[in-house]
């Protein structure tokens, strides 16, 4: 699973150089707050939580 | 500590603690200058993080090779020559003239981490199947202690010698306790893949592993995929704040020595498993969140102040 996560991090850092370069050095940093935004409201919705197992 | 050890491997899980000791608080020294560095040698952000996804992608494609090798050929031999791969890899970046020299440093600085997977397989191996989870937690604990103190050594180096030549002598140094490193690694760790190497297909090898991922773990794919997407955005942070915001290269260096202290994993395992996963979760991402809308929106070095971004509560969702 890490082997795929590498990848897109590669890949998104490309991007991020690119963007940094030709629009501006703020919007990689909004687009990072987006997807946070993105993850929590994924995690609020959709990510149920399992209970602990006591021993 | 004995009795949490395989009495046959027990100087394995020493010779690894001693040589971090050595080697981690040198290695963590070179990466709070290491952008700043690149820009010194000539490389624009974009260049930058082309030298960064060719050592991301080049060290996603060694793990698997790694993996297979560790079964293969044994956790030892691949340990130890990983490790000789890693410190050249620092010898590179000190000499290097140019970017472009930093590019080849980065490939064989990818394929020398390819013995990660042996490292793990070590410290499994030799340690009682019962105490792992101990074990783990002090071998992520240690670096981290005694690497905290390195950002604060590197802005020493940088205010004394300026950045190029700071960090110059920073891989050297790097280099150098990396022989030792590879001494003691070759010295006193013990082979634990016990009985005859194996040969097995390697595409076989990895089909179980990605039908239990497709299997069990889909759920939690979407989340990890934004998580990632944001952080990976974040890859220019030093080279924004220094060179966009006007923070000084000792300022940043005292950031990443707070960022450090704070990250370290210094709760037990068993208060974070008292507390609501979901919540810690949303609450570490909600700090992120507002630290880059912060990083965003700031216009000058205002930054220095940026404490929701040193407050990285990443640590509790690690487990």
């Amino acid at each position: 699973m890490s082997i795929l996560e590498d990848l897109i991090s590669a890949f998104i850092g490309l991007l991020t150089g690119y963007i940094y370069e030709t629009l501006s050095p703020q919007v990689p940093f909004l687009l990072s707050a987006f997807f946070y935004l993105t993850g929590i409201i994924i995690i609020l919705l959709f990510v149920r939580e399992t209970k602990n197992v006591k021993n | 500590m004995e009795r949490l050890l395989r009495e046959k491997f027990k100087k394995n899980l020493l010779a690894l603690m001693v040589s971090w000791f050595i080697w981690s608080p040198f290695v963590s020294m070179t990466r709070s200058y290491s952008q700043l560095f690149q820009k010194e040698l000539g490389a624009t952000p974009l260049i930058i993080t082309v030298i960064s996804s060719t050592f991301v992608t080049t060290f996603a494609i060694s793990k698997v090779f790694g993996g297979y090798l560790t079964d293969k050929y044994g956790r030892r031999k691949v340990l130890v020559r990983g490790t000789f791969l890693a410190a050249f890899s620092s010898l590179i970046y000190a000499l290097a003239p140019s970017w472009e020299v930093l590019i080849i440093g980065s490939v064989i600085r990818g394929v020398s981490l390819s013995y990660q997977p042996a490292l793990r397989s070590i410290i499994a191996d030799s340690t009682k199947s019962e105490f792992r989870g101990r074990i783990y937690a002090l071998v992520n604990f240690i670096p981290g202690l005694i690497s905290a103190l390195s950002p604060l050594i590197a802005v020493y180096l940088v205010s004394l010698y300026g950045l190029t030549y700071a960090v110059r002598l920073m891989y050297t140094a790097s280099f150098l306790r990396g022989i030792v490193a590879i001494v003691v690694r070759y010295a006193f760790i013990k082979e634990t893949l016990e009985g005859k190497t194996r040969t097995f297909n390697l595409i076989e090898f990895y089909k179980d592993a990605l039908e239990f991922v497709h299997k069990e773990l889909l759920g939690i794919l979407a989340l990890k995929f934004f998580t990632l997407v944001g952080y990976a955005l974040t890859l220019l942070k030093a080279y924004y704040v220094i060179y966009f915001l006007g923070l000084s290269e000792e300022d940043w260096g005292y950031l990443i020595f707070y960022n450090s202290l704070v990250s370290l994993p210094l709760f037990p395992s068993w208060v974070l498993h008292r507390q609501s996963w979901k919540k810690a979760s949303t609450r570490t991402m909600f700090c992120t969140l507002l630290s880059w809308l912060h990083l965003a929106l700031s216009s000058s070095s205002q930054v220095h102040f940026n404490i929701l971004d040193s407050f990285d509560f990443s640590h509790l969702t690690r487990s």
